[in-house]
């Protein structure tokens, strides 16, 4: 292969541990892609446009993408990156350890790549420190989040997965989330759409749990630095938490609504704003259900490919929110 | 018995019944006048051209008296087992034990077509909020839901993983209806890199062909289906999963020697489709009709629930093709445009529409061109069958299908393409372009059309672009 001297990899799958990219001396770079127009992309109709989205700053871009196998269209998609794309094969499964080791087999591929690109074999002691200087960062993220309105809280999400930094605003009083408390869930938020954290609160609302592939749910768990003691391979450890993010693709994904059963309760939601792109079938076939098990009331919200939130949105958004007040 | 090739009306094909009945056709216990599966519901007969031979008579039968075979087999205490996606290597394994009888529920997604959406199916699934935007597998769903259509399986065993996004929701949704799945990852295939063991998967054969009288032989040359050692004993172990489970059920040992045998009875159904195939698509006149291949080539993945029966229904159409053949009978006219077709058509009375158009099918690729190549018996039984799982087209990138497509167009003189959109199916935005990229590299004229499930309202946009397509072949002849 020849090697491209590069600085950045970017992706935007949350199974894509930023820490194994950075000890490799590399950035990473986790986006929330925008959708362009005269993206040159029309004639591959049926596309989810978050998909869309990602592919089309793929090829206006200059470095290396990884394309993450989670979602069947963004699996074909790498045939049609303009750049170097690596195929990260994300298991479905998730009940066996061969689904595990699946997993850290992947990652160890991805370590091959990184390294034809310029990258270097990473240390243990190197990638320990990433990872221990990450789960801060996400734990300081973790405690930020009852103390701040959703709109700055998404931005420093959206901050956090773009360069590993998270411009936290210190708790006070007036940055708190004001409004019903809702629930956003379904498929990934583009940086386009990121108005609607600012769009739900116009409409009297406020995000206190962002459970889509962009928010707090794609987080991984807080590190246990027992896992890095000894000889084990850290590696390992950071597989684990990875490995473990909830989302509607698992099989089963029992996980996921685990997950929401706990949060949903702990938050005190008192509604549901399901989002899904149009074409995202992982999402859309669990609506019905989302809509039926947690006994909040909820309201859908469809993304097509505008390039940012439509205005009806926000009408749905207020008379939803006119039933709950 | 026998009269000239041509294709009859649902009446038609009654009434020469009651003349074949009385000069003596011995039918098998499902035969029967193909009227009385109209009687009993499958409306869409009625709009359908059928083959006249007593071969495609006892094809239908066969094909359309599943359900009862099902059932049949649950009274006669056999365990059911809903496999799910993979299409074609679990019932391989399944039908390996005495006990069981392995079918696809995803089968389902056609009774919508075959019933005129009088099934309901449909309706129960965008009840369920699996609505038009999903693909008609969706009709599983309400087939689940509905219990109706087939027996609730003892057992269910989906593939996931690099599969569609749309069956692997509905089945969660089934799943959340109360029917365990037992969910087995199928990864993405990929080239081996530079370091990596690389296996050869089935389906790389090159073939000769030409008879070396009129036609010369030459070389048709298979692109190389290889995967990593690293993912075949991967699958290779997702398949011990199943064959635990499948042990489990029928309360005995699956062993080597029993999949062995198995793989050898499903090796010999595959080399008759195979040859049925070959004899059909390269004719000079067509021996069968698209829909009836069609149909024959769906038989293969899981034998239509009769596994010793399959293949004889696949040996009497291949002596009809052949016996045809000889006697220079076909269908349609010399000059009709060879097509190749991508996807199976959600309706079946599209295929009847391409002939109507000047058209007929010389190859096929409806999703699962790996269950119609011989599974290895050299190897050991289960790496032959995680060898042949990965080699599903759908696992593996669209070019990687789009290159056995191509070949295959050499091998059986096809002239052009159909991507046959599934409407709703996540692989349908991507692949069909990935296709025609690489067929239009070579010069092969390309059309993509969408078939839903019942299509008439949308036949003459349908036939306008197959006929564009067939002018465009036969204009080409001439330059």
């Amino acid at each position: 292969m020849v090697r491209i001297p590069v600085g950045e990899v970017t992706y935007t799958s949350p199974y894509i541990p930023a820490e194994w990219i950075e000890a490799h001396g590399l950035r990473a770079r986790r986006m929330l892609p925008r959708l362009a127009a005269n993206d040159g992309l029309d004639h591959l109709s049926g596309l989810c446009p978050y998909a869309r989205a990602f592919l089309g700053e793929c090829n206006r871009s200059a470095g290396p993408f990884i394309f993450v196998t989670a979602c069947d269209q963004m699996r074909r998609l790498a045939e049609f990156a303009e750049r170097p794309a690596f195929v990260f094969n994300m298991p479905s499964t998730c009940e066996t350890t061969a689904s595990l080791r699946l997993y850290v087999g992947e990652l160890r591929r991805l370590s091959e790549f990184l390294i034809d690109l310029g990258g270097h074999s990473p240390s243990r002691d190197r990638l320990i420190e990433i990872m221990l200087d990450h789960d801060r960062i996400r734990r300081a993220l973790r405690e930020a989040r009852g103390a701040m309105a959703s709109p700055p809280y998404a931005r420093a999400l959206a901050g956090y997965f773009e360069n590993g930094q998270a411009f936290v605003v210190p708790p006070s009083g007036g940055l708190k989330p004001v409004g019903v408390p809702l629930a956003l869930i379904g498929s990934p938020v583009m940086a386009s759409h990121l108005d609607l954290f600012d769009t739900v609160e116009k409409a009297g609302g406020a995000i206190v749990l962002d459970a889509t592939a962009s928010g707090e749910r794609s987080l991984p768990g807080n590190l246990d630095r027992r896992d890095l003691t000894g000889h084990s391979d850290p590696l390992f450890a950071l597989a684990g938490l990875y490995f473990e993010i909830p989302s509607a693709f698992r099989r089963p994904n029992a996980g996921l609504f685990r997950y929401l059963g706990a949060e949903l309760k702990q938050r005190g939601v008192r509604g549901i704003v399901f989002r899904t792109c149009l074409w995202c079938d992982t999402w859309r076939a669990e609506a019905e259900r989302i809509r039926h098990w947690p006994g909040l009331p909820m309201v859908e919200l469809d993304v097509a490919d505008e390039p940012a939130p439509g205005g009806s949105a926000l009408t749905r958004l207020q008379s939803f929110l006119e039933m709950l007040q | 018995m026998n009269e000239p090739p041509r294709q009859l009306t649902l009446a038609q094909w009654d009434e020469r019944h009651a003349r074949l009945a009385a000069a003596g056709l011995r039918e098998p216990a499902y035969g029967g006048r193909l009227g009385r599966h109209f009687e009993d519901g499958d409306r869409r007969l009625s709009r359908l051209k059928f083959d006249n031979s007593p071969a495609a008579l006892r094809l239908w039968n066969f094909l359309l008296s599943e359900e009862e075979r099902l059932f049949a087999a649950r009274d006669a205490g056999k365990k059911i087992v809903g496999t799910m996606k993979d299409l074609g290597t679990v019932p391989v394994m399944a039908w390996s034990l005495p006990e069981v009888v392995a079918f696809y529920p995803d089968g389902a997604w056609w009774i919508p077509c075959v019933m005129e959406l009088d099934d309901r199916l449909l309706a129960v699934a965008d009840s369920l909020g699996v609505n038009e935007s999903f693909c008609p597998v969706r009709a599983m769903l309400g087939a689940f839901a509905t219990k109706t259509k087939f027996p609730t399986p003892d057992l269910l065993i989906s593939s996931v993983g690099a599969t569609c996004d749309d069956f692997s929701a509905i089945a969660q949704r089934v799943e959340g209806l109360g029917h365990p799945i037992l969910w087995w990852e199928i990864p993405h295939r990929r080239e081996p890199e530079l370091d990596e063991e690389a296996v050869d998967l089935p389906g790389n054969a090159d073939l000769l062909i030409g008879s070396g009288e009129k036609s010369p032989l030459r070389r048709v040359a298979f692109p190389r289906l290889r995967a990593p050692r690293s993912q075949v004993e991967f699958v290779h172990g997702e398949l011990e999963r199943i064959r635990a489970a499948l042990e489990d059920l029928a309360g005995r040992k699956l062993t080597d020697a029993m999949l062995a045998d198995g793989i050898a009875i499903a090796n010999e159904n595959r080399r008759a489709l195979a040859e049925l195939r070959r004899v059909v698509f390269t004719a000079p006149l067509a021996p069968l009709p698209s829909l009836e291949l069609l149909i024959a080539e769906m038989l293969i993945i899981h034998f239509c629930s009769d596994r010793a029966e399959c293949l004889e229904v696949l040996k009497e159409l291949l002596a009809e093709a052949r016996r045809r053949v000889e006697n220079r009978e076909g269908h349609f006219s010399l000059d009709a445009a060879r097509v190749f077709w991508v996807n199976p058509v959600a309706d079946l009375r599209v295929m009847n529409l391409l002939e109507a158009c000047g058209g007929r099918v010389c190859g096929t690729d409806y999703l699962f061109s790996h269950a119609l190549d011989e599974i290895p018996e050299a190897l050991p039984p289960m790496e032959s069958l995680a060898r042949s799982a990965l080699a599903d087209p759908m696992a593996g990138p669209a070019r990687d299908r789009a290159g056995r497509i191509l070949a295959e167009m050499a091998l059986f003189g096809a002239e052009a393409i159909v991507v046959s959109r599934i409407p709703g199916a996540s692989h349908c935005a991507t692949e069909g372009e990935v296709i025609a990229r690489e067929a239009r590299r070579r010069g092969w004229p390309v059309i993509e059309i969408e078939v839903p499930p019942v299509s008439d309202a949308l036949s003459p946009q349908i036939a306008g672009r197959l006929e564009a397509l067939v002018e465009t072949v036969k204009a080409r002849r001439s330059r």
